[in-house]
């Protein structure tokens, strides 16, 4: 991959190209859980347009994967202030869609009700590990926030769950 | 840091080994921490399974966009900043280029107003100057003729500067804005203009006879201030001129100054027409008088009037009527004749109504001879006694203020601080509009500048 980076970089598209058929998926997704499925489109493409330009300055350090959600992250900020709407990642958990009538141990109904009172932060940080797979030091290098940051973010998301789902409420800190 | 705030990560395999065994040791000795991992296994569980995974799709359009992209020239100029930069430095460029001119000719015509030149004179001294070599000589009216003034008659104010291989200048009247020039008969010589603004008045009233009273240099377009006795010289004598002056000079004392001004008018062979003298207690003394001078010494009085202080203003026009004068002499001479003739006539009349008949022309015309005569002798009267109209206004006296004692009771800090405030805040405003009049006039150099900026800033974020 290093070679169609390092072609892409340079302007060949067909590298690009390769680079799309290989991320676009994770690109994607990650986009459409942001700003939805018709946006997200938009935005992966953007992002790997956008890449094109600046695949110069990735260094490595990192995955590429990790280098081009970095992008994507931007984008989807961007298209979102253009729409005028927020990032709320209403999409990851649908509601009221299925007819579960399954026990469980956590209540789904509850644990949606739960994920969407958690603040943007929290829900950004429990998707990105949780769905998305990525680590804390991916996560941080995509929001370029500390790797202690993302520890603590998904410490008080999960705290803040188990209040909320606990079914006996006692919670010790 | 306690365990429980680790626990996450630990659960997640995130900590480092020391403080993951640390961890896992104090986990295995408490249930409830055991209890804590477990529900945060099975909640994690839950949350990935009631994710929704979008379905992928629109790759195809991406890699068609990919490989075909649509250049754009915001992203073509993204994609080359340098050769953007070197536009935007070439518009700003071609932008300056083009309008400099109109600020020169802007900033030109200003100089040329504030030196008293009439403003739609500005232009025409801008294109001037603009001549390499041309003379510096250029004519400006100084009056527009009245409206009910008799016809023919020519306006002229003239300023002298310096000019390499000046020509000789021939009487070429113009036409401008309605009015004719006048440009003197006598020869200009060259005057080059590093030479004149050493001592141009000085050199200049050598050369051509001009009077100066303050030496005036040459400002940086080669036409001196507009003292009326550095440019003012005596027409030529066979041109009938009406001259006329008005000038306001500060002096010390007035009326020294109004008896010193009517001795000059009658020791140029000249009159006093009339004069007033005001001292009042409220205001500054103030003097004004009208001389009449013969034409031919009309600078040198102006000159020595000026001497007698300060000089605050001074206006000097001429009004050529020379064709005028012609034209009544003409005229009067054709009556004059006909006026012969109607006498021969009465000689010969036979019938009573043939003599009377002829009387009543002989009168008419008599009339008309009487007051051409008039009008004859008025012009004459005028194109040799030039008027000056004089101003003396008394010098404010100088001397160490008395302080006033203030009352207790008309103490007015309120009203002082209120009207300092007040005037502070006008000062903010003017302040504040005279920057954005200058932002808003330099915008065609530091718009572009911070479009570019703005653009490119905007690229930098958007590509992360």
């Amino acid at each position: 991959m290093e070679a169609q980076i390092t072609r892409a970089s340079c302007g060949d598209r067909e590298a690009l190209a390769e680079i799309v058929v290989e991320y676009y998926p994770a690109v994607y997704r990650f986009c459409a859980r942001r700003v939805g499925p018709e946006l997200g489109q938009d935005a992966a493409q953007e992002t790997f347009l956008a890449a094109q330009k600046v695949l110069s300055r990735y260094d490595g350090t990192s995955t590429l994967l990790t280098f081009l959600l970095g992008v994507a992250h931007n984008q989807c900020r961007n298209l979102a202030r253009k729409n005028r709407m927020e990032i709320s990642f209403d999409s990851v958990w649908p509601t009221g869609s299925t007819e579960d009538v399954e026990q469980r141990a956590i209540d789904r109904h509850e644990l949606n009700r739960a994920l969407r009172c958690l603040s943007l932060e929290h829900r950004e940080a429990v998707v990105m590990h949780e769905i998305e797979g990525l680590t804390y030091d991916e996560i941080a290098a995509v929001l370029k926030v500390p790797s202690g940051t993302v520890k603590s973010r998904l410490h008080h998301a999960f705290l803040a769950l188990r209040q909320k789902l606990a079914p006996s409420g006692e919670v010790s800190e | 840091m306690s365990i429980r705030e680790d626990l996450k990560a630990f659960v997640d395999g995130e900590l480092s080994p020391a403080r993951a065994e640390e961890v896992r040791l104090a986990v295995a000795q408490d249930p409830a921490l055991q209890q804590e991992v477990q529900f945060m296994k099975l909640l994690s569980e839950n949350i990935r399974e009631e994710a929704a995974e979008p379905e992928v799709v629109g790759v195809d359009k991406v890699l068609e966009a990919v490989r075909n992209p649509k250049t754009r020239l915001w992203s073509w100029l993204a994609r080359n900043r340098r050769i953007a930069l070197g536009l935007g430095v070439v518009c700003i460029f071609a932008l300056g280029v083009i309008l400099w001119p109109t600020f020169s000719q802007a900033k030109l015509a200003n100089k040329l107003v504030a030196v008293d030149l009439p403003a739609d004179e500005a232009t025409e001294q801008a294109r001037v100057d603009t001549i390499k070599g041309g003379r510096k000589v250029v004519p400006i009216p100084a009056k527009r003729a009245p409206a009910g003034a008799p016809s023919r008659s020519d306006s002229y104010t003239w300023v002298l500067g310096g000019g390499e291989d000046s020509p000789k200048v021939a009487p070429v009247p113009q036409a401008i804005g309605g009015m004719h020039q006048y440009t003197p008969t006598f020869n200009i010589e060259s005057s080059p203009v590093g030479a004149a603004k050493t001592d141009p008045t000085i050199e200049s009233s050598r050369k051509h006879g001009l009077a100066s009273s303050e030496g005036h240099p040459l400002n940086a377009t080669g036409i001196a201030p507009t003292s009326p006795a550095t440019k003012f010289a005596a027409p030529p004598s066979n041109r009938k001129i009406i001259q006329n002056g008005d000038v306001e000079v500060e002096v010390a004392d007035v009326s020294a100054a109004q008896t010193g001004a009517t001795q000059i008018a009658t020791s140029l062979g000249g009159f006093e027409e009339n004069s007033s003298l005001n001292y009042s207690e409220d205001s500054i003394p103030h003097a004004s008088l009208t001389i009449r001078v013969p034409a031919h010494l009309f600078g040198q009085a102006l000159q020595r009037i000026e001497a007698l202080g300060k000089v605050k203003s001074n206006n000097v026009t001429g009004q050529d009527v020379t064709a005028q004068y012609a034209d009544t002499d003409a005229r009067l001479k054709e009556l004059n004749a006909e006026a012969a003739d109607y006498v021969t006539m009465l000689r010969g009349a036979r019938t009573i109504g043939q003599i009377l008949e002829i009387k009543d022309r002989l009168s008419q015309v008599r009339q008309e001879i009487g007051s051409l005569q008039e009008q004859l002798s008025s012009l004459k009267d005028q194109s040799a006694l030039s008027t000056l109209n004089v101003q003396f206004d008394q010098k404010p006296k100088i001397g160490p203020k008395v302080p006033q004692k203030k009352d207790p009771s008309e103490d007015t800090w309120a009203e002082d601080t209120y009207a300092g405030a007040v005037n502070g805040l006008t000062s903010a405003f003017h302040f504040l509009g005279r920057g954005v009049i200058f932002l808003f006039v330099y915008a065609p150099i530091w718009l572009p500048i911070a479009a570019l900026v703005w653009f490119f800033n905007r690229r930098k974020k958007r590509a992360g």
